[in-house]
């Protein structure tokens, strides 16, 4: 385990916290995957739209979903507009190379992926030069997940050369074959250190 | 935007609803046959026409028995493991030809009233993942849903890194359904390339 100490006492609450509400969640509702392969098991229903995702106390809008409304049987979808680039993306602090995603869902994800970029496509201005990214599930001496009453937190070791990062949410929904899955992905710029 | 190439999620499953608290044994009887989807709808439409409830062939994809959790309502649920010791996988996404094209399915110990695997192709965005092609792929009284395996014509698109994503469930004797989800890449391997 590479993170931080004081990494580790939020995560240490938020496990705490898991314990204490696993009567509403359980730890194995995440389904790891490793080299693609998974057991089955039963799992939790998404929530109704994408979740709202704070960092640093800030509100990071959605960049992109694709989401199905099980009620009134719609599908929607969004990606980003030309508008969105690398600059307008919610700039954090990341302190200590850390970042934490706060998704306002108790609703564990069955995958959370997460992105950094360490440059800026000269033509369209959005985050290019992958840095590299991290599946949490396969990835937990960088990335370490939890769930409190009404919100799922990820903790991300942040490479010292990321100026931005993206966070990836998939949901399984268990409702309606035709969209298996739920998505929806969160940018933040990162400020030099 | 956005195509089922062949088969599609949608047809594979019949569009199935699944509607919570159903009799399942019913329903797994009635189901006529087996094997990839027919061809149907776009994956992601912004009003999908689904079959009313009674119609739906057979529901898959879910993880629910008994209880009905209701869309948005956090629910009580346990871990436990599929009796029949079902596992999901995705191999991954590759250069197939003119194609990007990825496989998933899954396998149980002993024969389970149905089995099926639903997988997705993704192009790797900056922003996220942009979802390709979906294909679905089901078996029933058997230990294995054979493989679902979209493919997408990738020629002339540039370089890209492919992703597979797979929703796997099994409605097993004890009348539960079970489901995981898998995915695979290879970063800048195989599942990075030009067509």
């Amino acid at each position: 385990m590479n993170m931080r100490p004081w990494v580790l006492l939020p995560v240490g609450l938020v496990a705490a916290l898991a314990v204490a509400c696993s009567d509403r969640q359980s730890d194995e509702a995440v389904q790891s995957t490793e080299n693609g392969r998974s057991n089955l098991m039963r799992t939790d229903s998404p929530p109704r739209s994408p979740p709202v995702v704070e960092v640093e106390g800030k509100v990071v809008p959605v960049l992109a979903y694709e989401w199905f409304d099980n009620e009134s049987r719609t599908a929607s979808s969004l990606e980003p507009g030309p508008d969105v680039i690398a600059s307008s993306l919610t700039l954090v602090s990341a302190a200590d190379h850390s970042l934490e995603f706060r998704i306002g869902s108790a609703v564990r994800p069955s995958m959370v992926n997460v992105k950094f970029f360490n440059g800026t496509n000269p033509m369209t201005e959005t985050p290019s030069e992958e840095e590299g990214s991290l599946t949490c599930s396969e990835d937990e001496e960088k990335c370490l997940t939890g769930v409190s009453l009404d919100h799922v937190h990820v903790i991300v070791e942040v490479p010292i050369r990321a100026r931005y990062s993206v966070l990836e949410l998939f949901y399984p929904n268990p409702f309606q074959g035709s969209h298996p899955v739920f998505f929806s992905t969160y940018g933040v710029g990162i400020e030099p250190q | 935007m956005k195509s089922a190439k062949r088969g599609g999620v949608a047809g594979g499953l019949g569009a199935l609803l699944l509607v919570v608290g159903t009799v399942l044994a019913p329903q797994a009887s009635a189901q006529p046959g087996e094997g990839p989807g027919p061809e149907t709808n776009p994956l992601i439409t912004t009003a999908p026409v689904l079959p009313p409830p009674e119609s739906a062939p057979m529901p898959v994809s879910t993880a629910f028995a008994e209880t009905a959790p209701q869309g948005g309502v956090v629910q009580p649920f346990d871990s436990v493991p599929s009796p029949a010791g079902c596992t999901g996988s995705t191999d991954f996404p590759h250069k197939s030809g003119v194609n990007a094209s990825v496989h998933g399915r899954m396998t149980c110990t002993v024969a389970v009233p149905r089995v099926e695997t639903v997988t997705l192709l993704y192009r790797d965005r900056w922003y996220g993942p942009e979802q390709l092609a979906s294909d679905s792929s089901w078996r029933t009284n058997n230990t294995t849903s054979q493989d679902a395996h979209p493919h997408w014509n990738c020629s002339g698109v540039g370089t890209y890194t492919y992703k597979g994503y797979s929703q796997h469930a099994s409605l097993e004797s004890d009348g539960v359904r079970y489901t995981a989800t898998t995915s695979n890449w290879q970063d800048p391997g195989v599942s990075r390339f030009d067509c």
